[in-house]
């Protein structure tokens, strides 16, 4: 019991040490944009249409690298400024995936399976697509929680500080901004990782066991396993392609459905979103990830 | 929440984003970052830790308005978990990774070097690996009741991609003479060849510390025609030395024959002071130490440097007390957080020997105080 304690602290420790640099980086893109980009601009550039919006959402994904767990801070921030719900929730559930590190490692991880590698940007897609879809007549403080809706400007009183017009000021604004968002989001990111670590630390060996010889109990555990263990989608497809004697559409399941669903995510969207919202980016990308995977299963 | 413990908890913030970011880089400098991270990511988390420092450094020059009890709480629970897990302590607890440098490979001309994640695709270079072929395979051990019964026992490939969460083990069987299967836990090359199994064979699954998912080869088994743990391929203490720092040092021992003793099995501990340490003595001091009368006392100086048995750095911390070959009683202090044996400072530490482990010190161990 002791040493499986000590594995859970472990692992929870190093979830939280791999996130740290990630959720420090969303949280200071998040600030540049507080800082540098006006509501008004946002708005002129940001399409409003759900398809134009999506599409924009998923191509700024693939030129801007961020996990998951930095996904979050700039897609609240963004909401918060008036981008459109589309193009953002596209942008947050598809960036961990298409972005070209993590292509890259399942292309490693899976020796070289293109299929696989486009198997799962395209499943990515397709869910960022629909969910763009669902929220298209929403405004981007419409799908935020009351609290993250943000009070009055910010917290940091920016419009006592406007006045100081200086880089450096400017500057220490921006790492304010990140501290707070830092904060308040790495408190639900720490929540999560110490739920995937327990599920880690103490699942009993031989629990896949299961799973193996039915497509239908394999893609469903897997994408259960994915989402308790809350691996980051840089190295997820070497945990999936481990699994050697489950089939390829389990794997596809597993890295599909981790980056857009997990339980540093579920505290991550529980603090960020109304509950509907939630409920949308966790039944959406599970029911699409469950019945294109199957269906790639069957097809493959 | 009042007025008063907001502003409170608005300072901690800033002290506490300072505290994690300062705490984060430290770790990554550490030799033990590799038993929770791929080191590979050493630099993405140096360079977390920078910016969260930056922003706690922001913090506290103006603390945010709106702080909250919510923030100290999750992040103070989870520094209090990192200190309550220990997750730095090289027990073995935790799974193979991290610590120490890897000793050298064995030179096995013909043999080729694969580890047992290979087996499970394209090995190197696209290369599949090939029945009869002699090959070198790295792991750990794992051995069971079961696998004992069948004369075999796993040799586990683990692989980190990021970080401890993700930890999984690719193994091989081995089948080794009888009495010639190694302990469980340690760290073997086993040369030899792989063999087809007529059936595929099901190992029942198990968990090695955090690396809860592991994958054994059903197909083939490898034939170990020798077995080398990494202890047998370390250098002797001597050898391990570095004549360049501790050339003093290590004329002592020659002068007074106790590299011979170093050349024993031990295990010893050795705490080898570098050449500025006996540089700091005073010339004539030195120049008696070193001359044929002063053997007995340079004896002594030496045989304070060295204690019986393999302590690690971890170790040293709790070894007060223990015998040196002077036949006195080792003096142990931390001083902020430093460790200080007979009052010198540990420079570089846990060098691995054939026969022991190896610590650089400076400067020379004092005379243990009197009782």
């Amino acid at each position: 019991m002791i040493e499986s304690l000590r594995i859970f602290s472990a692992i929870a420790t190093a979830i939280a040490l791999e996130a740290l640099p990630f959720l420090a980086i969303g949280s200071l893109l998040s600030a540049l944009v507080e800082v540098f980009v006006t509501p008004e601009r946002l708005t002129r550039l940001a399409p409003r249409g759900a398809l134009r919006g999506a599409a924009l959402g998923v191509a700024v994904g693939v030129v801007v690298p961020t996990c998951e767990c930095g996904v979050v801070p700039v897609a609240r921030r963004l909401l918060r400024k008036g981008a459109p719900a589309p193009f953002t929730l596209a942008y947050m559930l598809a960036a961990p995936i298409v972005n070209p590190v993590v292509l890259i490692s399942t292309y490693v991880a899976f020796r070289g399976s293109w299929r696989m590698v486009g198997a799962r940007a395209l499943i990515a897609v397709v869910v960022a697509v629909t969910v763009a879809w669902i929220v298209r007549h929403a405004g981007g403080r419409d799908v935020l929680r009351e609290g993250a809706a943000g009070r009055g400007h910010d917290a940091h009183g920016c419009g006592a500080a406007a006045s100081s017009r200086s880089w450096r000021g400017a500057g220490l604004r921006v790492l304010q901004h990140a501290a707070s968002d830092f904060l308040e989001m790495g408190k639900y990111l720490i929540v999560g990782a110490l739920a995937a670590a327990a599920f880690k630390a103490f699942l009993p060996p031989g629990s896949l066991a299961p799973l193996e010889g039915n497509l239908l109990v394999a893609v469903a555990g897997m994408m259960f396993l994915a989402v308790v263990l809350s691996v980051c989608s840089e190295a997820d497809a070497f945990v999936a392609a481990s699994f050697l004697s489950l089939p390829a559409a389990a794997h596809l399941a597993f890295i599909t459905i981790g980056p857009m669903v997990d339980l540093k995510l579920l505290a991550l969207y529980g603090a960020t979103f109304r509950k509907r919202v939630v409920l949308v980016l966790v039944i959406v990308p599970v029911v699409l990830v469950f019945a294109l995977t199957l269906l790639a299963g069957v097809m493959l | 929440m009042s007025r008063r413990w907001h502003t409170v908890a608005a300072r901690l913030e800033g002290l506490l984003m300072l505290g994690i970011g300062l705490g984060a880089g430290w770790f990554a400098l550490q030799d033990e970052y590799g038993r929770l991270m791929n080191p590979r990511f050493r630099w993405l988390t140096l360079g977390g830790a920078g910016l969260v420092v930056a922003m706690g450094f922001a913090l506290s020059l103006r603390p945010r308005r709106d702080a909250g009890r919510g923030a100290l709480f999750v992040f103070g629970a989870m520094v209090l978990l990192v200190l309550v897990g220990r997750p730095l302590s090289d027990d073995g607890v935790l799974g193979p990774f991290g610590g120490r440098s890897l000793p050298p490979r064995p030179e096995l001309p013909g043999y080729e070097e694969m580890p047992a994640r290979y087996l499970f695709g394209p090995g190197r270079d696209g290369r599949k690996v090939e029945v009869d072929t002699p090959y070198v395979v790295p792991g750990l051990v794992k051995r069971t009741a079961e696998l004992d019964a069948e004369g075999h026992f796993i040799l586990l490939d683990p692989v980190m991609a990021c970080c401890l969460a993700d930890a999984v083990g690719f193994g091989v069987r081995v089948e080794s003479k009888p009495g010639e299967e190694p302990e469980e836990g340690k760290w073997v090359y086993v040369a030899g060849r792989f063999r087809q199994l007529g059936e595929p064979v099901d190992t029942p699954p198990f968990r090695l510390g955090a690396i809860a998912f592991t994958s054994v080869d059903r197909e083939r088994v490898l034939v170990a025609e020798e077995i080398l743990t990494f202890q047998s391929l370390l250098e002797d203490l001597p050898e391990k030395i570095p004549a360049d720092r501790c050339s003093h040092f290590l004329r002592g021992l020659e002068d007074t024959g106790l590299i011979e003793v170093l050349r024993q099995k031990g295990p010893w501990t050795v705490l080898a002071p570098i050449d500025e340490a006996f540089d700091g003595l005073p010339a004539a001091e030195r120049a008696a130490l070193f001359a044929p009368e002063g053997r007995a006392e340079l004896e002594r100086l030496l045989r304070r440097c060295i204690l019986p048995g393999r302590l690690a750095k971890g170790d040293l911390f709790s070894a007060a007390g223990t015998e040196t070959l002077e036949g006195t009683p080792l003096e142990v202090e931390v001083v902020n957080g430093r460790l200080r044996l007979q009052g010198a400072r540990l420079l570089f530490g846990d060098q691995a020997a054939r026969n022991g482990i190896l610590h650089i010190i400076h400067p020379l161990p004092r005379r243990p105080r009197a009782r």
